[in-house]
């Protein structure tokens, strides 16, 4: 554990020595450091200012799950991709389309991943 | 391995992450974990057979080798609009629950083995059966059993401490699970795939997951088929603390 000298304003006035206290990285816990290391691995998605569709469907020819706000969802096509809009959860995400985070979000999983098979992670119900 | 629902019953949260440099290429359904140890780490990685610290969560996307070098798309699409790093989208929440096969060995797909009993045993205490069903394993009747879809956690030698309804016949069919629900001693292994539970090889200390519950069932249903273990992950990254 990494430390620093921290010197007391009353101490300093008296001459005191300084009293070694830990230093703010070593606050961090275990946890914290994860939740961090995860964040930075996040998949930065559509550039700015670029088309949104575009890279919905350049998603979609990848058979990526895609994520979709409801102002963006009437614009992609599923049954052109393959794609099952799953209803049997409530989603939340970043929206593929405007990036922007949302509640209640539309997801769509490529149909040849529905099933509980290997390879398979999605049951229709 | 697939999402079967939420401990607290919300909705499920998903993320995508890029993958590891040098991680295996994802498939759907296998658990994705976080590289906490290595520095150099570029993304996320899938679990292991036996860990999973810190689990992230499911992927639910299709087949992608991670690769360093920027992806292009297979069928269509320029990739020019966004970031074209290899990604898996994944389903985060800590108290997401997997419902996993339990699969004989470790080859995915198997059905599990029938272990027939030898003799009867009137007080429904003693599962005398071959192949043995194991110690502190999850059995359940599966064919010509008067306990059909019952299930109990044996002790020490196919003893089982609390009696089935019924009494035990010599020819009675069972399935059994070398793990039991809600103890952590007794964590899965993975199939080589990671979609799937081992079934037939015992619980041990593994820091993957903590089976929830069973669904067990019998020949009417298919049961060395479709006999699911329920699961909780044992530490995930986004959870604030280990179970144990």
């Amino acid at each position: 554990m990494s430390q620093a000298l921290y010197v007391p304003k009353d101490k300093k006035r008296n001459g005191e020595d300084a009293i070694p206290i830990m230093s703010p990285a070593a606050y961090h816990s275990q946890q914290q450091r994860r939740r961090e290391a995860t964040r930075q691995s996040e998949f930065a998605g559509r550039n700015h200012g670029k088309p949104h569709g575009t890279f919905v469907t350049d998603e979609a020819e990848q058979q990526k799950g895609v994520i979709l706000c409801w102002k963006c969802d009437h614009k992609f096509d599923p049954k052109k991709y393959r794609y099952y809009k799953t209803r049997e959860f409530k989603i939340q995400g970043r929206c593929d389309g405007c990036k922007e985070h949302t509640q209640g979000a539309n997801f769509y999983i490529f149909e040849g991943l529905l099933g509980r098979k290997h390879g398979q992670c999605w049951t229709p119900r | 391995m697939e999402i079967a629902y939420t401990i607290g019953g919300g909705g499920i949260h998903m993320k995508k992450y890029r993958t590891d440099n040098d991680a295996s290429a994802f498939v759907a359904g296998v658990p994705v974990a976080s590289d906490e140890t290595t520095a150099a780490s570029q993304g996320v990685l899938q679990a292991t057979t036996t860990a999973a610290t810190p689990l992230i969560g499911l992927s639910v996307d299709a087949t992608a080798a991670s690769t360093a070098a920027q992806v292009t798309a297979g069928t269509g699409g320029a990739l020019g609009n966004g970031d074209n790093a290899t990604h898996v989208t994944v389903a985060i929440n800590p108290d997401l629950v997997y419902r996993a096969r339990l699969n004989e060995g470790a080859t995915e797909d198997t059905a599990l083995v029938i272990s027939v009993q030898t003799d009867a045993q009137v007080a429904g205490l003693n599962v005398n059966s071959t192949p043995a069903v194991a110690d502190n394993a999850t059995v359940w009747g599966y064919n010509t059993n008067a306990n059909n879809g019952f299930s109990r956690t044996t002790s020490a030698a196919d003893t089982v401490i609390i009696a089935f309804p019924n009494d035990i016949a010599a020819g009675d069919e069972w399935l059994f699970t070398e793990h039991v629900a809600g103890w952590t001693e007794a964590a899965p292994t993975l199939t080589t795939a990671l979609t799937q539970i081992d079934a037939n090889t015992a619980g041990t200390t593994n820091k993957n997951f903590v089976i929830v519950e069973f669904e067990l069932k019998d020949i009417s249903d298919d049961g060395r088929n479709n006999s699911y273990a329920l699961m909780v992950g044992y530490d995930h990254a986004f959870s604030g603390s280990q179970l144990a």
